[in-house]
């Protein structure tokens, strides 16, 4: 698992949510900090699309157990999931 | 004399078909009237008398605390004030003429001016009289009369989440005026009263589900195309000031439901227990059920989830209450919780307006869901009546047509007098501010 297979799938997220959500994300960024990459995971699994669900779980096996956020999993509900939609 | 008509008891005949044009006055046709002190049912009136009362209390706080949880902190007071408002406004309109147009034999489409003013509505302690309705022979007309009031409330207070957080108070002040006295009124008339012409083809409505939601989702549509997107609208995340207040919300209105539902049986009888029994069950079946398609779909049960769904719930088993038993509740319960989902996010975005707080995707969805299964599912051993679906799906489209109408029309009038929305500085700057001149502590 190198930085380029992380990189691929980053690039296929930024099509996807450019196109589902209109938003940008910074691939090479996504690359080098980890908590970045969850923060962008998160905003690609607020949009109930499905190519975008399985492109977060696998850049997420990518990044390995040792980037994965802590224990309690209890992180931030990101404001995009209010984006256009209350329910 | 008083005569006893159940106003889900009516059944369709071709010869009151016939007679769509035909106005009230023959002979047969049910006549408001009194009746002797000795005549009226204690046990009816208290259990009225606490149905209204609990159907109030979906209004107020009720609703207002379910929307005003749902939108951002700057719209809170402006979106709670607007149930507590219509609350007020439609209060006056009925007792002025709302209840005579509805309630009052007519025509087919509209009832008469017999109580303007509720003139003709008495008590008279020394001859020991008091009037009553026809269809609540044994409980005094005030109660009946108020607790249709409540309906009244409810049902145009329900719009108001459609164009939440963009519409100039103003503009709803007059819109709630002609709304409930050109839609509302009229179509309680059809669904309710004798005469009315979905009533004589035997359309069955418990409790509001056509008159009510169907209604109040179809007129939350227009608004919400007519009235046009909030600004930021898919751009912008409009995070809910504090879903604890909607858990409070749908709490009251959940038991407040059981006013709504098992007071439309006008008595204290095992008809009201049927329906508070069905309806605690539609309502826990459905918010089951949107749960366990959210947690499908997205991975999460959410709070917000629950709520909507035992909204969703309570909406369809409304016009089936009366009529169904409990298998067929638990059905309504989980075609309701999975349409009522549906409504409130891919046919919102496929429908494409800002539909604020999905009332159309809940009491729309939910009323015509409830309308079209109490034609499926009605137990002739509860409601004495057999459902007809095709007769459902008139009742409920007809109403969906013309409620549809009367708003856009009423909405592009009140635009062109007064103007509809607020202007963008005062969306931005919120309701409550721009509005009202109040706001939250920061």
């Amino acid at each position: 698992m190198t930085d380029n297979d992380k990189f691929a799938i980053a690039a296929r997220l930024y099509v996807q949510l450019r196109r589902k959500s209109n938003r940008a994300i910074d691939t090479v960024w996504m690359v080098q900090s980890n908590e970045y990459a969850r923060e962008v995971l998160r905003i690609a699994r607020a949009q109930s699309d499905n190519d975008l669900q399985q492109l977060a779980n696998h850049f997420e096996a990518l990044m390995g157990p040792a980037a994965a956020p802590s224990a309690s999993a209890s992180a931030p509900v990101s404001a995009s999931k209010y984006v256009g939609s209350l329910r | 004399m008083i005569l006893c008509l159940n106003k889900n008891r009516t059944v369709m005949s071709a010869a009151a078909a016939m007679s769509f044009f035909a106005t009230a006055a023959a002979a047969d046709t049910p006549q408001l009237a009194t009746a002797a002190f000795d005549q009226i049912s204690a046990g009816d009136t208290a259990w009225m008398l606490t149905a209204t009362a609990l159907v109030l209390l979906m209004t107020i706080p009720g609703l207002a605390l379910f929307y005003a949880g749902m939108v951002r902190k700057k719209n809170v007071l402006s979106t709670a004030l607007q149930s507590f408002f219509v609350c007020a406004l439609v209060t006056v309109l009925w007792v002025v003429i709302g209840y005579s147009l509805a309630f009052t034999p007519g025509s087919p489409l509209l009832g008469g001016f017999d109580r303007l003013f509720m003139h003709g509505l008495i008590y008279d302690k020394a001859a020991s009289q008091v009037s009553v309705h026809y269809l609540a022979s044994t409980v005094p007309e005030s109660v009946f009369a108020m607790f249709q009031l409540t309906f009244a409330i409810i049902t145009p207070a329900l719009i108001t989440g459609a164009f939440a957080e963009r519409i100039r108070f103003s503009a709803l002040v007059l819109f709630m005026v002609f709304w409930s006295l050109l839609v509302y009124a009229p179509v309680a008339h059809w669904v309710w009263e004798p005469g009315g012409w979905l009533a004589s083809m035997g359309a069955l409505d418990f409790a509001g589900g056509t008159v009510v939601h169907i209604n109040a989702g179809a007129a939350g549509l227009v608004c919400a195309f007519v009235l046009g997107r909030r600004e930021g609208y898919g751009r912008e995340a409009f995070v809910p000031y504090n879903l604890g207040f909607t858990l409070v919300g749908a709490s009251l209105l959940w038991v407040g439901w059981f006013g709504f539902n098992a007071g439309s049986a006008a008595a204290a009888d095992g008809r009201a227990g049927m329906a508070m029994l069905v309806t605690q069950v539609a309502a826990a079946t459905a918010a089951l059920t949107w749960m366990a398609v959210e947690h499908f779909m997205r991975k999460r049960a959410t709070l917000l989830g629950a709520c909507s769904g035992a909204v969703a719930g309570l909406v369809a088993i409304t016009p089936a209450s009366g009529f169904v038993d409990v298998e067929g509740a638990l059905a309504i319960g989980v075609i309701a919780g999975i349409c009522c989902y549906w409504g409130a996010t891919g046919l919102k975005r496929a429908l494409g307006a800002d539909d604020s707080l999905d009332v159309f995707g809940i009491h729309g969805v939910g009323g015509l869901v409830g309308a079209l299964l109490t034609g499926v599912l009605a137990r002739p051993a509860i409601g004495g009546v057999e459902g007809d679906v095709l007769v459902q799906a008139i009742g409920a489209f007809g109403t969906l047509v013309y409620s549809g109408a009367m708003t856009w029309l009423i909405l592009r009038i009140l635009d062109w007098v007064v103007g509809l929305r607020v202007s963008s500085e005062q969306e931005y700057d919120g309701l409550d501010a721009s509005q009202h001149g109040e706001q939250l502590a920061s």
